[in-house]
């Protein structure tokens, strides 16, 4: 009787116990725990996050490193494809190298700036070009049935998509000159040499023609011209690339005098001398 | 009555239960009743003390997460401060481009045009030389020959010469030049001149990629310029 009693004690209280251990785990415990986990969750997710974040900075203050050169090739490639297609300049640069060899002006023609575009991965075959350093290295070109095999490499059709983020340009404007000279042909080659060897631009020859000049007396600052003479037409194609920043620039506000009704310049007149 | 010696180790309170049975059970299950209510009563506790324990951690592991989210807006500021590399690295990368497409198709022409004026027979005489080389708008281009491969563009020339022999000398000195190949004469006509006979011709040769000059990045020196707060303002823009 004594021990029945105990034991129902015991296993009354123990019951209670359980139930209260029960109840504690689900409405209090568990629910701490939970929420432990996610915020252990969530600030590991944050610190992974961080970590990323740093990763990227770091990687971003390595690259900030270059962003002087990056400048620095930039402006080096500026001069050689300016922002704006500088006539003026282009102008004198091609009649200072006539002068400087002596040759006359016969004309100078500019066409009108077009774009160029290299085509598409799609639309390209691959040729090597080796460069000045003589490494070689392919250039995109149009189609054709054959390609050319060379020494230095296999040419390859591509369709790689690589293709088109190398070779991809955009804002390349090229601006075609004609300059037609005539006289000696050494200083035709050295004034051609000339172009090709200045610094101010980057031209290159898109159109080459030399023929024999007619006899004929010096006149007028024209170099006479024997049956040894060449008379040189040659296209140049002059290059720009587009910088949204200083390819439209904004003139200044301003206005020019009013007119005040005297007399007037007149550039109609002929030049004194040129039998107009 | 003499006292019990200690030696002996008697109880200083006679052993005798004298209480009924009923009550020693009543006292015994009041034992076992505190026993086990003590025991409950730790085991609530222990109960309270695991609570308040995870409540705490609870509170710790949140204080981290604030902590960690909190760092995070100041490092993407941080890095927000370097959004303009990537449009300025595009921007280099095309600089790049333009540069090497522009010198894609140039050809040294002085040092083409005299090896292959060297070149031809001491009987040939040109009247006219028209080159139409490949440019970067039309980068390589074909021939209308079944023979044509992709090459630089082509020469046209015409001329005369002492004798029509001489037009398989001229195109063999040609093509042994670098940077030509395909030399082709289209027409070989006698021509009666005032004391000889001499034979005008006219002819082609197509320009390899053997010629192409390799300008193809600048030549200009590279100076490094620390940017502006202004330019990086604007690429930011």
């Amino acid at each position: 009787m004594k021990n029945s009693q105990a034991a129902v004690w015991t296993v009354s209280t123990l019951l209670i116990a359980i139930l209260i251990a029960v109840g504690a785990y689900f409405l209090a415990i568990e629910p701490q725990l939970a929420a432990t986990e996610d915020a252990h969750a969530a600030k590991q997710a944050a610190v992974d996050f961080n970590d990323q974040l740093d990763l990227q900075i770091l990687a971003a203050q390595q690259k900030e490193k270059e962003v002087p050169l990056w400048m620095g090739e930039m402006n080096a490639i500026a001069i050689d494809l300016p922002p704006l297609p500088n006539q003026p300049e282009l102008h004198r640069l091609i009649v200072a190298a006539l002068e400087k060899r002596a040759l006359p002006v016969v004309s100078i023609a500019y066409g009108s700036t077009q774009l160029i575009a290299p085509p598409t991965a799609d639309e390209a075959v691959v040729a090597p070009v080796t460069d000045e350093a003589g490494t070689t290295d392919t250039a995109a070109a149009t189609p054709s049935p054959t390609p050319e095999p060379t020494e230095a490499a296999t040419p390859e059709v591509t369709t790689d998509t690589a293709f088109d983020a190398k070779w991809a340009v955009e804002g390349l404007v090229g601006l075609p000159v004609t300059v037609t000279t005539e006289g000696d042909p050494t200083a035709i080659m050295q004034f051609i040499g000339d172009m090709y060897s200045q610094d101010s631009r980057f031209l290159t020859v898109t159109n080459l023609d030399i023929t024999r000049a007619e006899v004929a007396d010096a006149v007028n600052g024209r170099p006479e011209l024997t049956t040894s003479a060449w008379v040189a037409t040659v296209t140049y194609l002059a290059f720009s690339l587009i910088d949204p920043n200083q390819s439209y620039p904004v003139e200044d506000a301003g206005a020019n005098p009013p007119y005040t009704g005297g007399g007037v310049a007149n550039p109609f007149v002929p030049l004194d001398g040129s039998g107009l | 009555m003499n006292p019990v010696p200690a030696s002996v180790g008697a109880p200083r309170t006679p052993l005798v239960d004298l209480f009924p049975a009923a009550v020693v059970r009543k006292r015994a299950d009041q034992r076992t009743v505190r026993l086990l209510g003590m025991i409950l009563g730790v085991f609530v506790l222990a109960l309270l003390a695991v609570t308040v324990l995870t409540f705490m951690n609870r509170q710790s592991a949140e204080d981290d997460l604030a902590a960690a989210v909190a760092i995070t807006p100041v490092k993407q500021t941080e890095l927000a401060k370097y959004d303009y590399l990537p449009a300025l690295e595009a921007q280099v990368a095309n600089s790049q481009h333009a540069r090497r497409w522009a010198g894609i198709t140039d050809i040294a022409w002085t040092d083409q045009l005299s090896a292959l004026l060297a070149t031809l027979p001491s009987s040939t005489r040109l009247d006219s030389l028209a080159a139409a080389p490949a440019t970067p708008i039309a980068p390589l281009v074909s021939g209308n020959s079944l023979f044509s491969t992709l090459d630089l563009g082509v020469i046209t020339f015409s001329g005369d010469l002492a004798s029509p022999v001489d037009v398989a000398a001229l195109e063999d000195a040609i093509n042994a030049l670098p940077g030509f190949k395909d030399a082709t004469i289209d027409t070989v006509a006698i021509q009666d001149g005032d004391t000889i006979a001499y034979w005008s011709f006219s002819g082609s040769v197509r320009i390899t990629t053997n010629a192409a000059s390799g300008r193809v990045t600048t030549t200009q020196e590279v100076v490094p310029v620390e940017p502006t707060a202004a330019a990086t303002t604007d690429d930011e823009g």
